[in-house]
């Protein structure tokens, strides 16, 4: 599934800027080259417009060609499960008319528009982009307040060698320019504008000045990568999920063999196309049918369990290696402020971010990551309100490391940073006995709906019991708080541990809660509010201090940030 | 968050919010009794007294929201100004203190609605550059007080900027 990686930000994004940025060009004429591939010089010719004053106006160029339709292509491919889902309910032609006319249409109109009217320049210390069919729109975005670039090279877009450029700034959530489809080179004179102003250090190139300019860098081997492949979060679902079908299946025995219907209708195809002897059709392994063994062997000859077994070693197999081909030749570098990234095998992203920007980190270590030793790095900057899904990842730092990378990672993007294991501060361990309560609850009332419907099944739920307590234990024993006058740090979770830093400077406010239960029980809840919350979830929240602790954790926190500036 | 003087939101606002509530509850009221009058329940029977019985119940939690909350909800509201830190506390069950530093002040708006100017009353809102809580209102200040603190709240953000910036 996430061998496309693009599948959802392409949509989204093409529904967005139409509205953004329904545009212009009156006087716009055609070009005859349009569609010719090679001749990316033929997109550079000069146009001249009496209208504007400025002094370099031969340098303007045009998108590639190519934008007429690559942009749509790709939204085809990245389309095409949900295309082939929608048509075995609706029908092809249903399905076609839908995504046609919804989807794939209107990307092509919107997209031949684009190229038709985009124009583009770098003139001194800025880049000006023009666009607009209807209402014209100049933009300049000087290239000292460009926050991040991201170069985005999907399959396609290396076939024909060019790339794709956002540039952000901190003003807006939303990308400031999104130039899809530039020729390579085209990408890089814009890459190297901002990096020459900013001293931004390309972790692709090759040159030995590289190293000099920068003052970390870090590659991930591939033997890390299939580590975290096989510790990531799709694996642990596919792994949770196999372990319940188990669970149910041992208990609720052969009767509830999931795939039986499937199943059959796919032996009775095989029954009839194989060639053989008769005996072959109805071989049944001669196998004990009684006792432990039987009871055992039966759901072998059920074929169930090995058919479970065989679909999550294919999942699993495909989720491995949809991650390492997402994050192949991860590299990090970072040279003064700024944070630049490069990956990917198939669609190549290559991100460069500010240090200063960053309003918060995360570094996650769940269950499966520890075993393995390592960790992974998020980060959130200014102006992240909205929450994406984990598949976009665009500020991960670092998807998967060793864990003293992972934390050298951190201590690089958040200057300042040196202790990440302090000797935790406890929350009241009243909490275990609360968080227990709340899960018995649930558990009781789902056993309660079991026994109406399946009577004695509901016994199931039993070791639920215990699950729950032992969940709430572990929890409380990870659950911990630290603070300095620089930053603070909270550790949460069991399965899915993350440590949240959030330096003091970013604290925008900090609220003290206290529900009617927690007054009985001289407990409080501090929330921190921080400028972003995309990656990182927000500021940290930290449940069940005792309120003499919360009130005084929330004047040391105020007034340390009250005492230093904050700024974007 | 030193010893500064805490301060209460203008007697006011009770007479305010249970005037807006009041109106809500009174167009509630007469909505819903006119469809439950033209409503037949009778496949109810026995049990159709059940329908206007939680109807009466509704209704009375709506009086007691529209007429006692306001004033208990004045009693718990305070907040508090100084030099560093505002401090907002507010909240029946569930309560909230809220202290945001002055530094992190984007701007401060003053709201005053149709209902809100026939009381004399404004409400001030702090914009800080957050997510979840990115902006906190004040309500119900009479107009002087409301300007006054706005005033000195940006008195206060650009004071201790200068600070930072000199030193």
């Amino acid at each position: 599934m996430s061998t496309q990686p693009d599948n959802h930000e392409q949509p989204v994004e093409t529904e967005r800027q139409p509205q953004a940025e329904s545009s212009d060009a009156v006087n716009v004429e055609a070009d005859p080259s349009e569609g010719n591939v090679d001749e990316a010089t033929a997109t550079e010719t000069a146009r001249v417009e009496p209208t504007v004053d400025s002094p370099s106006d031969s340098d303007e160029s045009r998108l590639h060609p190519s934008t007429v339709w690559l942009p749509a292509t790709e939204t085809m491919i990245n389309t095409i499960v949900p295309f082939v889902i929608a048509s075995f309910f609706v029908g092809p032609i249903g399905s076609l008319m839908f995504f046609g006319l919804f989807v794939w249409v209107p990307v092509l109109i919107y997209y031949i528009v684009r190229y038709r009217t985009v124009a583009y320049r770098i003139a001194g210390d800025e880049v000006i982009i023009k666009s607009g069919l209807l209402s014209k729109r100049e933009r300049r975005i000087p290239f000292d307040r460009v926050q991040e670039v991201e170069i985005h090279k999907s399959v396609l877009h290396r076939i024909i060698g060019c790339a794709k450029v956002n540039l952000s700034t901190a003003g807006s959530d939303t990308k400031e320019a999104a130039l899809n489809v530039l020729t390579t080179q085209a990408a890089d004179v814009l890459k190297r504008s901002v990096s020459d102003k900013q001293r931004v250090v390309d972790p692709t190139s090759d040159d030995d000045n590289v190293e000099d300019v920068s003052d970390y860098a870090y590659a991930l081997d591939l033997k890390t990568l299939i580590y975290g492949g096989l510790s990531s979060k799709v694996v642990a679902t596919i792994g949770a999920v196999l372990s319940t079908i188990a669970y149910f299946q041992l208990f609720v025995g052969v009767g509830s063999d999931w795939m039986s219907r499937f199943s059959k209708q796919v032996e009775e195809k095989t029954k009839q196309q194989i060639p053989g002897p008769e005996t072959w059709k109805d071989w049944e392994p001669d196998l004990p049918d009684t006792g432990v063994l039987g009871w055992i062997f039966s759901f072998w000859t059920d074929e169930t369990l090995p058919k479970s077994i065989l679909l999550v070693v294919l999942g699993l197999g495909v989720a491995v290696a949809a991650y390492v081909v997402r994050y192949y030749a991860y590299r990090l570098r970072r040279a003064d402020d700024l944070l630049s990234t490069s990956y990917g095998l198939l669609t190549y992203r290559h991100g460069t971010l500010s240090r200063d920007r960053i309003q918060a980190l995360k570094l996650e270590e769940s269950l499966m990551r520890r075993w393995f030793g390592l960790a992974a790095v998020r980060v959130d900057s200014a102006g992240d309100n909205t929450q994406v899904d984990e598949n976009k990842n665009r500020d991960v730092l670092v998807p998967v490391a060793r864990l003293a990378d992972a934390e050298e990672v951190a201590r690089q993007a958040i200057p300042g940073l040196n202790e990440l294991t302090p000797i935790w501060k406890k929350i009241s361990p009243i909490a275990i006995k609360r968080g227990s309560k709340k899960g018995w609850l649930i558990v009781a009332v789902a056993m309660i709906q079991t026994y109406f419907f399946g009577g004695w099944y509901c016994l199931m739920w039993l070791p639920a019991f215990p699950f729950v307590y032992l969940l709430n234990r572990k929890w409380y024993q990870h659950m911990g708080y630290w603070n300095s006058d620089d930053y603070l740090l909270v550790r949460k979770g069991w399965i899915n541990r993350a440590t949240f830093c959030v330096p003091t400077r970013n604290i925008q406010s900090v609220i003290f809660e206290q529900n009617f239960f927690d007054r009985r029980l001289k407990l409080a809840s501090l929330s921190v509010d921080i400028a972003g919350q995309s990656n990182t979830g927000g500021g940290p929240r930290i449940r069940h201090l005792p309120v003499e602790t919360a009130i005084e954790l929330q004047r040391e926190l105020v007034d340390n940030a009250a005492a230093c500036e904050f700024r974007w | 968050m030193s010893e500064t003087k805490i301060r209460q939101l203008d007697p006011g606002w009770v007479r305010l919010e249970r005037t807006i509530r009041s109106v809500v509850l009174t167009v509630f009221t007469l909505v819903t009794g006119v469809i439950g009058f033209f409503l037949h329940s009778s496949w109810l029977w026995p049990w159709n007294w059940v329908v206007p019985m939680i109807w009466l119940l509704i209704l009375s939690i709506g009086f007691f929201v529209a007429l006692v909350l306001p004033a208990l909800s004045y009693r718990r509201w305070s907040y508090q100004v100084d030099e560093r830190v505002i401090q907002l506390k507010r909240g029946i069950v569930w309560r909230a203190v809220l202290a945001i530093p002055v530094s992190r002040l984007q701007h401060v708006d003053l709201h005053r609605g149709p209902i809100e100017r026939r009381f004399g009353l404004t409400s001030l809102e702090i914009h800080t550059a957050g997510t979840r809580a990115a902006s906190h209102l004040i309500p119900g200040l009479e107009n002087d007080v409301a300007v006054a603190l706005r005033d000195e709240l940006i008195d206060a953000a650009n004071r201790g900027a200068n600070v930072n910036a000199t030193g």
